[in-house]
């Protein structure tokens, strides 16, 4: 069985009430096509792989989404040879017998990083804190710090995007990480199976 | 020629560090902080008193006592190792007394008051931090909805709390554990949260009486820590950058199959070297075969 690091973070949802467990299931059943918002993060991902490429006098773009404001916050150390941007990795459980897959936006030494866009303005880290993304990457790449960039985009009347703030949250490898881990890969196995999901969890495409 | 790497893998000295920690009031917080070293604690809550560990105090009770003093205000931080504010929202409270005299308008523009907010208090940390003194925030306790459960969460005003919680190298929360005894945590939980830098395990507080300095100590190891995981670091650092070197000389499947045998003994930087890999073999037109376990030239 393999299951990605954004469905286990959706389970992780479902199971604290954050989500409805229905639609956790019907997602899994029904892959997702992408939309509008999706749409744009992917532009911004793809700019973030290798900014210089898509970099234009005063904004920088991908296909037809154009970013504005985005060069004060790109991480300073993006163009370093050591910076790797799309990095996948798959951690094999043999006890459990399950496979976790995922793509770190970046990874630097002992430090991931993930990009987030959001439509609206931050109010709190909560959503990222409570997440077990940066649990499950922590454990997955063996590393020590694990940062959200986060910027909050707003779209303009001509159809481009403004990057209106950046915020970067820090998450932190702590001794019972790989308990938290393991507890909640196991605990989603047992849903996966009582509600006989497994042909749904074989392969992925993004973690 | 090397590669521009600007960091060195020698150990880097963490010279100050930012802690937060809240808890119940009474619960012994403030006297916590006074074991920290040479610590001058700034008490906008006027309870340093209750504290059977009182060191040097400033008593705010108007936010004007610093405005119309600032100069005077941080040069005295200067003599001291250790700033304690105690507490956040008692000092935010004053000053947004202090703030709505000077722009009214804040009283009734609440989205401008928060604004403004955020702005001074993260002007406020930054100048502390300038001093580079260790930074102690003390704060009480509130709780949230995480779902369908609770959870403590320090009890500081919005966007400052935010702040806060991303500025701290530690977040720990304080309370009385099973055995009646006060015990400082870091570690993020279902029940409160936490930011561990350095993966510090639970700390059962000793009688303050019996360890006077017991925070310096706390503190000089998370300083250590610190220290060694930001080596750590820098170690994988330069384990990638010998690996892209000597990819940068590879020009054929067989010297980067040959590679692939070497990773065996690769400790760090694993999958950064696999990524790197894999992006030589493109340049060279090879593929991964998962079958063989090597790069195979591309099928056209």
């Amino acid at each position: 069985m393999r299951i990605s690091v954004s469905k286990l973070d959706a389970f992780r949802a479902a199971r604290d009430g954050a989500k409805d467990p229905a639609q956790f299931i019907e997602d899994i059943k029904t892959p997702f096509e992408g939309n509008v918002y999706t749409g744009t993060g992917k532009a911004f991902h793809k700019i973030m792989e290798n900014p210089i490429q898509y970099k234009h006098n005063g904004f920088y773009e991908f296909k037809d989404y154009r970013f504005f404001g985005l060069q004060e916050y790109i991480p300073k150390d993006i163009y370093s040879p050591l910076w790797c941007s799309e990095v996948k990795t798959v951690n094999k459980i043999p006890e459990l017998d399950v496979e976790i897959s995922g793509i770190a936006d970046v990874l630097f030494g002992e430090i991931v990083r993930d990009y987030k866009t959001r439509w609206r303005p931050l109010s709190n880290f909560n959503q990222y804190y409570d997440s077990f993304q940066w649990r499950l990457y922590l454990w997955m790449f063996g590393a020590n710090k694990f940062i959200y960039d986060i910027y909050s985009i707003k779209k303009a009347k001509d159809g481009t995007i403004d990057i209106t703030a950046h915020d970067e949250f820090e998450c932190v490898r702590y001794p019972a990480l790989v308990f938290d881990c393991m507890d909640l890969i196991e605990e989603m196995k047992g849903f996966i199976i009582e509600n006989k999901l497994e042909k749904y969890m074989v392969s992925h495409k993004k973690g | 020629m090397g590669l521009p790497i600007v960091l060195g893998s020698e150990s880097m000295k963490v010279e100050f560090i930012k802690i937060l920690v809240y808890g119940q009031g009474g619960v012994g917080k403030t006297s916590l902080a006074f074991t920290s070293k040479t610590p001058i604690l700034i008490d906008f809550d006027q309870g340093s008193h209750r504290s059977a560990f009182r060191r040097d105090v400033i008593n705010i009770n108007k936010w004007e006592q610093i405005t119309r003093n600032e100069k005077e205000f941080y040069e005295t931080l200067n003599g001291y190792d250790t700033i304690v504010l105690d507490t956040a929202e008692s000092m935010i409270e004053l000053w947004s007394v202090y703030i709505k005299k000077k722009q009214p308008k804040l009283v009734y523009d609440k989205w401008a008051f928060y604004a403004e907010l955020k702005r001074w208090f993260s002007e406020l940390l930054t100048r502390l931090m300038e001093y580079g003194k260790d930074i102690i925030i003390l704060a009480h306790d509130a709780e949230e909805d995480i779902g369908t459960a609770k959870r403590k969460t320090p009890r500081i005003t919005g966007a400052s709390r935010e702040k806060v919680k991303q500025l701290c190298d530690y977040v720990g929360y304080i309370y009385m554990n099973d055995r009646d005894k006060r015990e400082l945590d870091f570690n993020p939980s279902h029940a409160f949260w936490g930011k561990n830098s350095t993966q510090m395990g639970a700390l059962e507080l000793p009688s303050f009486h019996d360890e006077p300095n017991y925070f310096e100590g706390v503190i000089e190891e998370m300083k250590r820590s610190l220290g060694s995981i930001s080596a750590s670091h820098h170690e994988t650092l330069e384990t990638i950058e010998t690996a892209i070197l000597k990819l940068s000389k590879l020009t054929t499947a067989d010297e980067l199959n040959a590679m692939i045998k070497d990773m065996g003994s690769v400790t760090s930087g694993k999958q950064s070297i696999w990524s790197k890999m894999q992006a030589k073999g493109k340049e060279l037109g090879l593929t991964f075969s998962k079958t063989t376990k090597s790069f195979v030239k591309e099928k056209f």
